[in-house]
């Protein structure tokens, strides 16, 4: 995960994503009128990463725990990859999962390298196999092996608990991970961390991911779509964040991406979306053609400019100013979807 | 699936394991630690000074017939044993049951089970020996009585035990994959070993405590001499096999304390 590794083949070798398919996926509880989750319908492409977000108890968990059956759904369908995951055996279908969930669930008394080996074992890998896939698993999510192979759960910070959890899920190479909330219960700075690492790590490993979050500004960082869920996990909206922000399908959708919707668009354009001018002197401060717009705006504010240069390879390559990015934050909305 | 499985990566440590395994029993807690000395300490200082203060006394016939060494060796073989297959046998009922009732599907069970369970504990024991000796006698009588009277704790403690799990560790075995029944004996079962040992170390002190009111159904043990002792009025005899009833109850609970704590696995140690 950290980036002055070279990437680990266990990330380049591995299994790409599927898609998912849920069509008419129903969840009624026995005892309760209203169902918890209700006929919802959805494509989740191959490789992707989509975030649910949603208020607590719209269902969001009840509709990604429907995936690999922890909960049976009362009516409608689900495939993985074109195969219907009703037609599985639980424990084979859930061997292929990776499963992610906020209380982490290290199993206590198993060192750390039983605990990534966990399913590689139950699917009957050898021994050797085994070792070495744990070792590169652990790798991969930033731990030393030889350091942390054979601690005990407890003897790990919440964080380093999470990574090991990721590593585990990853462990047997499955092509989706289910995730609730995998980051809810860390400290704020861990979890950004957390996040950009496992946003690079997904990166190069193009898994089918559902995400289940409360926290949109998560939602809008990692998901590559996101499904804004209202109660009985009907579909509010489902749309890349760039379209979500910029054109929120009604009040509750806006209510959920919350305070400074205009500003958190700019994360998703780059500089070199506007006209940078050309050529043009060197300022002291500069921003690289790649990052957001944000970013510019941000050092502009902080340092109370009214523009910074533009770098591209290291090389001055324009400007970009206030005035031109507020242009674009108050551009009409429809352009952004017809992108 | 066997248990071993689960600790077979533990058990191929390089050089750098070993110095982790090292680490982990300093920041674990250690299986032996001096405190552990207390108790045989006591039990073996009582059992020299009971000793000395019976050899100092001059004993009728009576009383030296009760006290001779190697009728007292065999009614605290017969003791031990007594007490241990009770032991046993209260472990082999109540942990299954204890299981039963916390699945899923066999959880309506419970209140039954520990009605059960209650009324064996609550019914007198001597009263429950007497009655049953109207119909049965000997060392099977005895150990069945005494079973019902002790299986209680170990009930309680299996299902305090179990479901006393993170609810999160369960959640994420079962999505990883893994069947109910590798669930439960990979992972509830080990993680219940604490609790489960302390019900068993209460049930295995009760028996020790509660053998001796069956020496009239003729199980052995020694309640023999201790209520031939009573009847026959003699302090020194009565005493003398309280005290080692007594001190047996700590010895045996001692060791089954050791024995609960080598068994839990290093991890939550």
């Amino acid at each position: 995960m950290p980036e002055n590794q070279p990437p680990a083949s266990a990330a380049t070798d591995a299994q790409p994503g599927v898609p998912i398919e849920l069509s008419q996926v129903t969840k009624i509880y026995p005892g309760q009128d209203t169902p918890a989750v209700e006929a919802i319908d959805m494509h989740i492409p191959a490789g992707e990463l989509v975030a649910f977000v949603g208020p607590s108890g719209c269902g969001k968990t009840t509709t990604m725990r429907m995936i690999n059956r922890l909960i049976r759904p009362s009516s409608g369908t689900i495939t993985i990859g074109g195969e219907d995951v009703a037609g599985l055996d639980d424990v084979t279908l859930r061997r292929r999962i990776g499963y992610v969930i906020q209380q982490i669930g290290l199993i206590p008394h198993l060192s750390i390298a039983s605990n990534v080996a966990l399913v590689p074992r139950l699917l009957k890998w050898d021994k050797k196999r085994i070792d070495k896939r744990v070792d590169e698993m652990l790798e991969v999510v930033g731990l030393e092996p030889g350091q942390y192979r054979n601690r005990y759960p407890r003897q790990l910070s919440g964080g380093q608990q999470q990574r090991v959890g990721v590593a585990r899920a990853l462990a047997a190479d499955p092509p989706i991970m289910l995730m609730d909330e995998p980051f809810g219960a860390v400290d704020p700075i861990t979890r950004g961390r957390l996040q950009d690492e496992f946003l690079s790590l997904q990166q190069q490993l193009g898994k089918t991911i559902v995400f289940v979050t409360h926290d949109f500004d998560e939602a809008l960082k990692l998901g590559d779509r996101i499904a804004v869920l209202r109660q009985r996990s009907v579909i509010a909206q489902f749309d890349t964040p760039e379209a979500i922000l910029a054109n929120p399908a009604d009040d509750f959708v806006r209510g959920f991406i919350g305070e400074g919707a205009a500003l958190k668009r700019l994360h998703f354009e780059r500089v070199d979306s506007l006209d940078l001018g050309g050529g043009g002197e060197d300022g002291p401060d500069s921003v690289d053609v790649s990052s957001s717009l944000h970013a510019a705006l941000d050092l502009m504010v902080g340092k109370g400019l009214r523009s910074v240069s533009v770098h591209r390879d290291g090389r001055p390559a324009g400007h970009v100013d206030v005035a031109s990015i507020l242009a674009r934050a108050h551009r009409d909305p429809d352009a952004v979807e017809a992108r | 699936m066997s248990l071993d499985t689960a600790s077979s990566i533990d058990s191929a440590k390089g050089a750098a394991g070993a110095q982790m395994s090292r680490r982990s029993t300093r920041e674990g807690r250690a299986v032996l630690t001096w405190t552990d000395l207390v108790v045989p300490v006591i039990v073996v200082l009582v059992g020299v000074v009971v000793f000395v203060y019976v050899h100092q006394q001059s004993l009728d016939t009576i009383e030296s017939n009760i006290l001779n060494t190697e009728t007292l060796t065999k009614y605290t073989v017969q003791h031990v044993y007594i007490s241990l297959s009770i032991a046993v046998l209260v472990m082999l009922i109540a942990v299954p049951l204890g299981v039963l009732v916390t699945r899923r599907r066999t959880r309506w069970l419970a209140p039954f089970v520990l009605a059960a369970g209650n009324v064996g504990q609550s019914a007198p024991s001597l009263g429950l020996l007497a009655l049953v000796g109207i119909y049965a006698i000997g060392f099977w009588a005895v150990v069945w009585i005494l079973t019902a009277y002790s299986a209680l704790s170990v009930l309680r403690n299996t299902i305090v035990g179990l479901e006393g799990i993170d609810p999160g560790v369960l959640d994420a075995c079962r999505g990883m994959g893994m069947s109910p029944l590798a669930i439960l004996l990979r992972v509830e079962l080990p993680l219940a070993v604490p609790v489960i040992g302390a019900g068993a170390r209460t049930a295995l002190v009760l028996a020790v405590g509660t053998v001796p009111l069956g020496y009239a159904l003729n199980a052995g043990g020694l309640g023999l001499p201790l209520f031939s002792a009573i009847k026959t009025n003699r302090p020194v005899a009565t005493l003398t096999i309280a005290v080692m009833i007594a001190l047996l109850a700590l010895t045996m609970d001692w060791l089954a304390g050791l024995l609960q704590r080598t068994s839990t696995p290093r991890g939550i140690r």
